[in-house]
């Protein structure tokens, strides 16, 4: 996949991220931000890190879905706001394309050099780089890992402390 | 709380800024930081009221978003020097974004909003852990990277807080509040030396520290969460009505106490490196402080209310609460003046 | 390389204002502070891909960690404050005003 194509990609993330940071109804918010998880999903996977790819779309997107239900069910609205008059999405919407025209003027024609194969066919085997994270995690990271599994205990703990006796 | 809560958090707490403190890279500091947060959430909505859960909305908020925005100049500096390690001096927009992470983590002015409001939602000692030992990870931090911090941006910061800090104390009657912005202000003393020299920075923490974990716990041992329950203080206690005057007069640094010691280092060595107004814009600002202290002072123990009891009985019975730390941080946060160079040499 | 990076911290800019704007829902905060968690990620992914940090590239699994401990504790506080109010209005979080 081209360069074109990813920097294509990563201005609808923008939108996305746009679309979700102007706080309409949560709702709304919710999809906006599953959607935007999905096209960082296919960013990542395009720069030859399948693995990271794979846990963002089975792991963040996963549980944006179920933030996604929860903002669904929580909805108490009829018709739940969009955007439709929000000032914020316009002012952020302006904002990036100022940003989009400065970094236009400052790197001039070498803005997206859509001519760049990023990905060799030819030598692409089915490891990136980036799956040696794991490996590292279980060797000399091994205290990060206890670590972790310490911070999701606590974090369950936290979670349970907080919502009982409610 | 039960026990086994309060042990898993309080050693996670511990976890969190050892983490912090014994790191020397910059994912594993983010890292302590995420975990102080998320540790320190079920000591302050404890009591299941509303105004500990708001509080502890507000903290998490700015919490994670300064983290957040500390990760982001991490990332940044990252792909510009291609070093992940804190004694790595880096690129300066993203120091100066770490400064601002972390000033919003430390509660420096700008960012300060959210200090008087979680400290008065929540129980005296979980605002003593909050004002006390949430500020060590961040300054850890922010001694590591003190040679590259932003000199400019730090000072306006820390004036401004030592300025509101003061300011904001003035109309207050929670003595919470009080606490909070005397942080605030403490917080600006600090940050205004870590540049020249880290030492005293230090120094000022230590001695904060001492002298406000006496004030929580004092303020803990009678209940008083109020400036009006302190009138009726010499009823209860009255030892303690002259150790919370001696105490607030070493928080607002008058000379013979140990408060003293870091605002006179501090302004010494200011004027030696030739910054007269901001040593007398510190020096003015402290008497703000001074003053809503002596409004607590005033009303513990220059003055005693008509009272309407004749008894020194009270009329409930409260099961004794524990004194154990506070004969010996008293001494510490009044009498040690004569052992700056023991403290200097120690910090 | 470079232009996605740059979009990527507008992103993440777009998302800091979101968290920083003040509007009816608590949920939307969390939303966007989740939305600064994923460009976060895909910023450190896109760094440590393209200079071969190898060593690193069990970062963005420890921030996706705790991106989900963030997520869990902030929505555990928002079932506590809705079960008290009965709705998620930023508006009603001010008992404890100055």
């Amino acid at each position: 996949m081209t360069m074109m194509m990813i920097f294509i990609i990563s201005l609808l993330l923008i939108f996305g991220f746009v679309a979700f940071s102007s706080k309409p109804s949560p709702v709304y918010g919710g999809l906006s931000l599953v959607a935007s998880g999905g096209l960082g999903c296919v960013m990542v996977v395009n720069f030859e890190d399948s693995f990271l790819g794979l846990v963002v779309f089975l792991v963040y997107l996963g549980g944006m879905l179920v933030v996604f239900g929860y903002t669904a069910a929580m909805a108490t609205e009829e018709y739940p706001e969009t955007w439709v008059g929000n000032i914020l999405a316009f002012c952020m919407l302006l904002f990036v394309l100022l940003m989009e025209i400065m970094w236009y003027f400052i790197f001039g024609n070498t803005y997206v050099d859509s001519n760049i194969e990023l990905i060799d066919f030819t030598v692409m085997s089915c490891i990136g780089q980036d799956f040696s994270g794991v490996p590292l995690l279980y060797w000399c990271g091994g205290w990060a890992l206890a670590l972790l599994g310490w911070i999701l205990f606590i974090t369950i703990y936290v979670v349970l402390e907080v919502v009982r006796g409610h | 709380m039960s026990p086994y809560v309060l042990t898993i958090v309080s050693l996670s707490l511990l976890t969190g800024t050892s983490v912090t403190l014994i790191s020397n890279h910059w994912l594993t500091a983010w890292m302590g930081l995420e975990i102080n947060t998320l540790a320190i959430i079920p000591l302050m909505t404890y009591p299941h009221h509303t105004r500990n859960t708001e509080s502890a909305i507000k903290y998490f908020m700015t919490q994670a978003t300064a983290s957040m925005l500390l990760m982001f100049s991490i990332i940044y500096n990252a792909s510009f020097t291609n070093q992940w390690t804190i004694n790595h001096s880096p690129n300066q927009w993203a120091s100066l974004l770490m400064t601002l992470a972390l000033a919003m983590k430390l509660g420096l002015a700008p960012f300060h909003f959210w200090v008087p409001e979680v400290t008065q939602g929540i129980p005296l000692l979980s605002g003593m852990m909050l004002l006390t030992w949430q500020k060590i990870a961040p300054i850890s931090i922010m001694y590591q990277i003190s040679p590259s911090l932003n000199m400019q941006v730090l000072m306006t910061l820390s004036i401004l807080s030592t300025l509101l800090g003061g300011w904001g104390g003035l109309n207050q009657t929670h003595l919470r509040k009080m606490l909070a912005y005397s942080s605030i202000a403490h917080m600006g003393w600090m940050t205004i030396i870590i540049i020249i020299y880290p030492t005293l920075t230090m120094l000022n923490l230590l001695i904060y520290f001492t002298t406000t974990i006496t004030m929580f716990l004092m303020f803990n041992h009678s209940s008083m969460t109020k400036i009006n329950s302190l009138s009726t203080l010499w009823n209860k206690s009255t030892p303690i009505t002259i150790i919370i005057m001696l105490t607030l007069l070493s928080l607002g640094g008058l000379p013979p106490l140990t408060g003293f010691m870091p605002k006179w280092l501090i302004l010494q060595e200011l004027i030696s490196y030739k910054n007269m107004p901001l040593a007398t814009a510190l020096a003015l600002s402290a008497l703000l402080n001074l003053f809503f202290y002596m409004r607590i002072i005033y009303l513990s123990t220059l003055t005693m209310a008509p009272s309407i009891n004749n008894s020194k009985m009270q009329w409930t019975l409260l099961p004794p609460k524990t004194l154990t730390l506070i004969p010996t941080l008293t001494m510490i946060s009044l009498l040690f003046l004569p052992l700056t160079p023991m403290f200097i040499v120690l910090t | 390389m470079e232009q996605i990076n740059l979009n990527m911290i507008t992103a993440f800019t777009i998302a800091l204002m979101g968290v920083l704007t003040y509007r009816s829902h608590l949920m939307s905060t969390l939303l966007c502070l989740e939305g600064m968690m994923l460009s976060l990620f895909i910023l450190m992914v896109l760094l440590i891909s393209h200079s071969h940090m190898v060593s690193m590239s069990m970062a963005p699994l420890i921030l996706l960690v705790f991106s989900a401990c963030e997520a869990g504790v902030g929505l555990a506080l928002l079932v506590t404050i809705s079960h008290t109010y009965g709705n998620d209005y930023v508006q009603n979080l001010n008992l404890l005003q100055c």
